[in-house]
Parts: C-alpha cells; structure tokens; sequence
C-alpha cells in the first residue's frame, strides 16, 4: 500500500512539473508582448520589458520562475499594475468553487438515484426514458443548456435572475447547467455497475440470508458499484474547472473562469501561467486524492499496483 | 436492412441524421448563393424567408450558409480527431500491450502523466501560440485524445495474447508482427469503435465551446460556436438567431451520440451473449 502511494504521488509530482514547463514555454511563445497594446513606443516597451525581466533569456526566465513558483510567488499581473496574481486567485477561486461545489454533489447524490432507479425498475418507461435522458445529457454541450436555460427561465418567464452571484436564487442557473452532464454522465456510470453488481452471487447469498432488499442495496451492492464513480470525481472536477469558463462568461460570474478567458484575451503572461497552473494543481491533487481513496477502499487497486 | 433497423432503432436515426447534415454541409455552401463573410447591412437581422432560409446576422450576413460552414468545420474536427487519435491510440496501446513487460510500465507511465494534465489547457495555449485555426485545434485535441483509447486497445491486446489461436500461430513460426497487424488487432476493434463515438462529440464539443468563448475559430469565420455567440447579443431581439445553429449543432452531437451509445448496448449484450 506504501508503495502504491509512492507511486501515485511520484507521478502527481511530474505531472505538475511537465504542467509548468508546458506552460511556461508556450506562454513566451506567444506572439507580441503584453506591453504592445496601445501605440507606445519601441524603446518604452523595451524599458518595460527590461524591468519585468523578459529581455533575458529564456532558460535564465524559467529558472527564476521555478524559483519563484517554490517560494509561493506567482508574480504580478502585468496588465494590472500592483496586483498579484495571488490575489486574483484567492479573489475568485471560492466564487467558482462556489457553484462548482453544488455540481458536483447535485451530480453525484441524483446521478446514483437515478442510475439506481434505472437499474431496479420493472417499468420500461422509465428504463427508457432515463436512458434517452442520460444521451441527451451527455451530449448536449453545457453552453447550450445554460443559453437555454437563461432564455426561457431568464428572460421569458423571468423565474431567476441571469447576471452576477448575489443572492442564492443566482446560484440556481449557473449549477444546473454546470450539473446535467456530470449528473448524466453518473447515472450512466451507476446503472452499469449497480446492474452487473445486482447478478454476482453475494448478493444473492446476502438476499438468501434474509438482510432486507434496503440492506442488501446499501451496504452491499451500492460498495462495490460505486468505486467507478469514485473514480469519475477526478475528470469530473477538471470538467467543472473546464466548464466554468463558459457558464462564467455566459452568466457574468466573477471566477477564475472568466478571469482565465480575459487574461488570454490580454496577453497577460503571469496571470495565463498562474491560473493554469492552479487550474491544473487543483485537478492533480483532487485526481490523487480519488486514486488513494480508492486504493484504501479497494483492495483489488491494491494488489494491481503492476499499472 | 429492414430488421437491422428494427433492431438498432437508435443508430438507424443517429446515422440518418448525420448524413443528412453532412450532405448539407457539403453542398449547401457550394450552391449557396451568400458567401459566409459577405456583409449587408441593408439587410441586417431579417427572419427566416425564402431567400434566406435562416435569416440574416445582424451584419447582414445568411445565417443558412454560415450554420452549413460551421457544420463542415466540426465535422473535420470531430472526425479528423477521431481518426488522427484512433490510430495513434490503437498502435501506442497495442505495441504497449503485446510488447507487455518494462516497456509497457514505461508506455503507460508516460500516457498516464500526459493524461493528468487538463487538456484544455493545452488546446488553449496552443490556438494561443499558433493561432486559432482548425489545424491548431486539432493538434491540440490530439495531443492527450488518443490515451483513453491506447488504454482500451492495450486492455484488449493483454487479454487476447493469452488466446490459443496465438500460441497457435506462434507455434507454427508466423513472424510476431503479422500476429499483431493480423491476428491481434482486428479483435481490439469492437471495444476501441465505441471509444471513438464518444471522442468524437467530445471534440465538436471542445471546438463550438472554445469559439464561443473566442478562443477557438475567429470571427469572421463561421464555427457554430461563433454564431451561437453572435446571436447572443441579440437574444433578447431575435432570438431565432440563436436557435438555429443551437439546433444544428444539437442534431449533429445528438445524431453520432445516439450511434455510439447503440454500438455500446449491442457491444455489451454480445460480450455477455
């Protein structure tokens, strides 16, 4: 077991680094210089350049970035003097996660229920109609869910408000379109695991040996059908990450999201790699996170720690 | 025909309607007499008649030939993608899984880093460096879209070297590469074509989603993700014009969507059957 988490955390280490270097390079690859917006002179964006330290070379840049990166300094945005790009991320990071947070949860409580529900029912209908659903789902990008949703909710029968996080009904739009491909996507995930679960023989030796069918679901079936699901967690979060950028924008919500898009927009070096690297940070871990959880719950994973 | 229809009502309809879109795609724009970029703006924001079937822009642009322009796009990328990925997955994972072993440890260790990292980034930094055209959208779709099916062809490659028919044609003296290209890979395919019906709305989507956000295709070009965008603003005075290429796009993901999730239902009945 140690030597799995060894491992895992070995490979977190790299990717993390791979990530800053990737970053960091295709950044200063980039064409033009942040200071070029504006008709300023050649000698001033020079002048500038000089001072935040771009006219040196390339490996001497990386090396006081990494430097700088292991001391916790982020640098400072250059399109917005005298601000760290430390500030911006702890400014908006909780608004993201804000409705980030709801997502997921909506997505992993109604996505079980439903998959459950689909896996158990007698009725066609509704094995059908879930079915359809979790396709529509997973298909319909997220963007168009949320234009929809704002246009008839936001605009025609004028239910919910559309711009800005004020108050708790703002929040209602925003998660539920985060939340349906997530939620789709779990449903999917469930109903195949709970369905080959429901077959395996120690279910029916738990059912012949009297525990209720509540029992028997819970504490037996639902164990074992949800480590996929566990295991979705990863890639799901690095979804909601991905997906706020659009939601963000479409609904006006001040997060790292939309902060990412006008950085790019910008040319804004620091603040690109900082949020990158944060985005990317935040998915690494969480990625660990679900890996080991899933090595203590799982002793299969254990043992398969040839891979 | 008639029962396989019965009997894949799903994929009967995903692929009708593909076809349809990608015949449109194809020739609406070589027969239309608007070019995409084309601006009048006597003519600006006009509902759906008959001379332009979805209305006009609110630069006066027709929308019909724009939406069949954006469809060509997402379908070179869903497609292109899906292809350029397939094979790097199917030869990465299947030389990973036959060679077995240190390499394969090494193989996949690499893929698994590759993988951690979001790859949107990536996409994004790359339009970013190499400007936003379909070819860098597709390179960076690329870059990480092929390990989830390396993964499954090397799942399947570990399971079937076990099989007799190839201790059987090892036995009798095949070279070990006809093994491969002949035995070996032809049976990872069911597994890796479901794979790749999901990876290829998975990359329209990535596509019509970075051109709405304006990182992806550039106006003036027409990508559904930049109408969709450009309709915003107008939303709240002529919506038609968002639901348009809304709808297209939908059919489009929808149509290869319901197709993949019928091969995964017929895979999966035959695997237990």
């Amino acid at each position: 077991m140690g030597r799995y988490i060894v491992k895992r955390l070995g490979i977190g280490i790299i990717s993390l680094f791979v990530l800053v270097t990737v970053t960091f390079f295709l950044t200063r690859l980039m064409p033009g210089s942040p200071f070029q917006s504006g008709a300023v002179s050649e000698q001033i964006v020079a002048a500038l350049e000089e001072q935040y330290g771009l006219s040196e070379p390339l490996p001497v840049q990386y090396g006081t970035y990494l430097r700088n990166l292991l001391k916790g300094d982020l640098g400072i945005s250059y399109q917005k003097p005298g601000v760290t790009v430390s500030d911006v991320i702890s400014r908006a990071w909780p608004i993201t996660a804000g409705i980030g947070l709801p997502a997921i949860v909506i997505a992993l409580f109604l996505g079980t229920l439903m998959g459950i529900w689909q896996a158990t029912t007698k009725h066609t209908a509704v094995r059908s109609g879930i079915f359809i659903g979790t396709v529509l789902g997973t298909a319909i990008p997220n963007f168009v869910i949320a234009l929809v949703l704002m246009f008839l909710f936001g605009q025609t029968l004028k239910l919910f408000p559309i711009v800005g996080l004020t108050s708790p009904a703002h929040y209602v739009l925003p998660v539920i379109s985060l939340s349906i491909y997530p939620t789709a996507v779990v449903t999917r995930m469930m109903k195949n695991a709970f369905s080959e679960e429901m077959d395996k023989e120690y279910v029916i030796m738990a059912k012949a040996k009297g525990f209720t069918k509540h029992q028997v679901t819970v504490s037996h079936i639902l164990k074992n059908a949800w480590i996929p699901v566990l295991n979705y967690i990863g890639p799901a979060a690095a979804f909601l990450i991905t997906g706020s950028f659009v939601i963000e924008n479409i609904f006006t919500i001040p997060g790292l999201g939309r902060e990412f898009v006008l950085s790019i927009g910008n040319r804004d070096y620091t603040m690109i790699m900082g949020l990158t690297i944060f985005m990317g940070m935040v998915v690494i871990v969480i990625n660990l996170l679900t890996d080991l959880l899933c090595a203590v719950i799982s002793p299969q994973i254990r043992r398969s720690s040839r891979i | 025909m008639k029962i396989w229809c019965q009997q894949h009502k799903l994929a009967a309809a995903g692929l009708t309607g593909l076809i349809i879109l990608t015949a449109a795609a194809i020739i609406v724009p070589l027969c239309s007499n608007y070019s995409y970029s084309a601006q009048d703006v006597q003519i600006k924001n006009l509902p759906s008649s008959f001379a332009h079937l979805f209305g006009t822009d609110k630069f006066g642009r027709d929308i019909f030939v724009r939406v069949w322009y954006g469809t060509r796009i997402s379908l070179m990328i869903g497609i292109g993608s899906a292809f350029i990925n397939g094979i790097i997955g199917i030869l990465y994972g299947g030389t990973a899984g036959f060679i077995g072993g240190r390499a394969d440890m090494l193989l996949m260790r690499i893929a698994d880093v590759i993988s951690s990292i979001p790859s949107l980034l990536y996409i994004i930094l790359i339009t970013m460096v190499l400007g936003a055209n379909v070819g860098s959208l597709l390179l960076g779709i690329c870059i990480a879209g092929w390990i989830s099916t390396a993964r499954i062809v090397r799942g399947e490659m570990l399971r079937l070297k076990e099989m007799e028919y190839v201790m059987a044609a090892n036995l009798s003296g095949v070279p070990k590469w006809i093994i491969f290209f002949k035995h070996l890979l032809p049976g990872t395919l069911g597994p890796v074509i479901v794979n790749i019906t999901v990876l290829i709305p998975q990359a329209i989507f990535t596509e019509a989603f970075l051109s709405f956000v304006g990182i992806g295709i550039e106006a003036p070009m027409a990508s559904l993700g930049t109408l969709i965008q450009d309709a915003r603003s107008q939303m709240q005075l002529y919506p038609s014009q968002m639901v348009y290429p809304i709808f297209i796009l939908c059919l489009l993901v929808v149509s290869i969507s319901f197709v993949g999730a019928d091969l995964e239902r017929a895979a999966k009945s035959q695997r237990r059957g």
